[in-house]
């Protein structure tokens, strides 16, 4: 799902180099804990427009035979309210991925769209980001049918400004799915994360 | 990004003759005029009296010149067409312990006994015969059982998983388990038995889950974590024979302050409901030279929605799953599988289970060519086979989903449906035992 979220596009022409050291992970609801998969990320976003901003994240795991990741994602944002001195603002994120996930010799790939509703409130010079968020995955893996995902969640951020560029960007999220693994009821995804935007 | 995606998207299958035959030298005829002291009987007690014994599970014995003169007709039968004695493996796959196969040569023997017009002979030319173990334990340390017996009721899923807490395990220290016997109660219901150790201080929880339905023990479908279990100790599944190292060589930890919690998945498509009381007798020892674990090669996926889809009317629904399970078992390291398990439901039709090498060569570890069921035993290799990082642990599940092969639930044989992974559906999984260190 998206990450390192904020509610305000980069401006018309402008890059902004992203990165970030994320844990996420999923499991039965009924499984007390719950596994996290650290990854690490980094990406480009530019604006088109002043409203508009693209942008694509690299993902990766590199912990060898007992989990490696590889992810690609392309995002796209579009400002929906963005007023002078409002302290609210508001935009869609649709983003689209694949991941590789490969362990023990063994792998599994996971497709998804995801569209998160950003909602950014201004704290000074930084921003809070609530996001609800829905999306649906497609995990594959040789030897098994494929299974649909569909998920929704709420991710909660904070754009820490320092400096002019230099922003750090602390987010939590869960989602739930109707996936039920064996006997569960359905499952949770999680994701951590530490983020920063240059 | 493209080609780590491809790589992902199919799995080696063995090679022709990952299971075939050498050469196989045809009967030569041996002994002109077989007859039963000399020839016979010794098969009959190597290979048969296991379970045709006055109590056990075959339905008449063949322990006397009486009785196989008397089933002679069916003993021809059962042994032309090879159904007996139950032996799925193939022959070709891998040597085993206990193996209850007749060679080619044996096989010849009694049907030309039974040809020849049941020729006694002298007792005195008797060839000396090496019995299969005994159905039991050469040596019982401790019996438990399920505290009250337990009628199982039909669910919308026509199962019924139950635990039950098993108090009275005498040792406050750890100690292993060198033999095991699962004596269910009521083998016609009982599905499969799995027996894992809990903390001694999660059992007043796990008690205060008992009853709360008004019957013995707990609806344990739902629960993971809850459960509170520290270790696995064994399971059984129809066709299962006691195990047991007595030389205490190998053994399972049971843990310190533990108790037993039994994991019981009755069947009731037929409608049974009669009650069970399933008894486990262990042997212990104080020490192992080696301890022996459990893993498990079943991919995570199928576990997921329609991850392992069995399509109604398919005839050969297939899925396979290779990983190598060094990395998450042995830190990495070599270990030595002592036994194996293919876990398949009624539909299942074949399976196998093997090792494909890092160097690209494959070792067969089991392979079932028609699957039944109730003969789903543990397999133990005459052999420990080794494993080596890099290599992969193979598993691979054939199922028949049409008409013909629907097992009756109550007495009416259902149209086939979809089936998923799940304990009244359909399962696909190796399981193997093994420690990390050996000889």
């Amino acid at each position: 799902m998206s990450t390192i979220k904020t509610a305000t596009t980069v401006p018309k022409g402008e890059n902004q180099v992203i990165g970030a050291l994320e844990a996420n992970g999923g499991a039965p609801l009924e499984l007390p804990v719950k596994p996290l998969l650290p990854e690490l990320v980094v990406g480009l976003r530019r604006g088109l427009t002043d409203k508009v901003e693209v942008g694509g994240k690299l993902t990766t795991c590199p912990a060898g035979r007992r989990a490696t990741t590889a992810g690609l994602e392309g995002e796209v944002k579009v400002q929906l309210r963005r007023v002078p001195g409002a302290r609210l603002e508001l935009a869609l994120g649709p983003a689209a991925g694949f991941r590789w996930i490969s362990a023990a010799g063994a792998s599994m790939q996971v497709s998804y769209v995801s569209l998160p509703f950003l909602m950014g409130i201004d704290v000074g010079r930084h921003q809070i980001v609530v996001a609800p968020e829905a999306g649906l995955q497609l995990w594959t893996s040789a030897g098994a049918n494929e299974v649909w995902a569909p998920m929704i969640g709420l991710s909660l951020g904070f754009v820490w400004r320092i400096g002019q560029r230099f922003a750090l960007v602390p987010e939590a999220a869960a989602y739930r799915t109707d996936v039920r693994i064996d006997y569960s009821r359905g499952s949770q995804m999680f994701h951590l994360g530490l983020g920063f935007l240059y | 990004m493209l080609l780590l995606a491809v790589a992902g998207c199919s799995i080696d299958m063995p090679p022709a003759d990952f299971a075939a035959c050498g050469p196989v030298a045809t009967p030569d005829g041996g002994v002109t005029a077989p007859d039963y002291w000399h020839d016979a009987k010794p098969i009959f007690d190597a290979k048969c009296a296991t379970c045709h014994v006055d109590g056990g599970i075959a339905p008449m014995p063949l322990l006397t010149y009486a009785d196989a003169r008397d089933w002679a007709g069916l003993i021809y039968s059962a042994v032309d067409r090879k159904l007996m004695p139950p032996w799925p493996p193939n022959d070709c796959c891998q040597a085993y312990q206990h193996d209850r196969s007749l060679s080619a040569a044996d096989r010849d023997t009694l049907l030309r006994w039974i040809d020849g017009g049941l020729p006694e002979g002298d007792p005195a030319t008797a060839t000396p015969s090496q019995p299969l173990p005994p159905p039991q334990l050469s040596r019982v340390d401790v019996t438990l059982q399920m505290p009250t017996p337990y009628t199982p009721v039909a669910t919308e899923e026509t199962s019924d998983l139950r635990c039950f807490v098993v108090e009275g395990w005498p040792y406050d220290e750890e100690v292993f388990v060198t033999g095991f016997d699962v004596r269910p109660g009521n083998a016609a219901i009982v599905h499969h038995v799995i027996v894992q150790t809990v903390d001694a201080s999660a059992v007043p929880e796990l008690k205060a889950r008992e009853g709360a339905d008004g019957r013995a023990g707990f609806d344990c479908r739902n629960l993971r974590g809850e459960l509170h279990v520290n270790g696995g100790v064994g399971g059984w599944t129809p066709g299962s024979v006691p195990q047991e190292s007595p030389d205490a060589t190998l053994g399972v930890p049971f843990p310190a302050k533990s108790d037993v919690l039994l994991q019981i998945h009755y069947d009731v498509r037929a409608g049974v409901t009669m009650p069970d009381q399933t008894e486990i007798r262990f042997q212990v020892a104080p020490s192992v030279k080696h301890r022996m674990r459990a893993l498990v090669a079943a991919n995570p996926l199928w576990l997921a929605n329609d991850g392992l889809e069995i399509e109604a009317g398919d005839p050969d629904a297939m899925h396979n799953f290779a990983y190598d399970p060094s990395v998450y078992f042995s830190k990495g390291a070599p270990f030595f599988l002592h036994a194996v398990n293919l876990h398949m439901h009624f539909l299942g039709s074949h399976g196998r289970i093997g090792i494909h090498r890092a160097d690209g060569s494959w070792d067969c570890l089991l392979d079932i060519p028609a699957w039944d069921y109730h003969w789903s035993s543990w397999y133990q290799l005459a052999e420990p086979v080794q494993f080596n990082p890099g290599d992969l642990l193979y598993v691979e599940c054939h199922w028949d989903n049409t008409i013909g092969n629907q097992a009756p639930v109550n007495g009416v044989v259902p149209a086939p449906r979809d089936l998923h992974w799940a304990t009244a559906e359909e399962m696909c999984a190796a399981l193997g035992l093994f420690t990390d260190t050996w000889p």
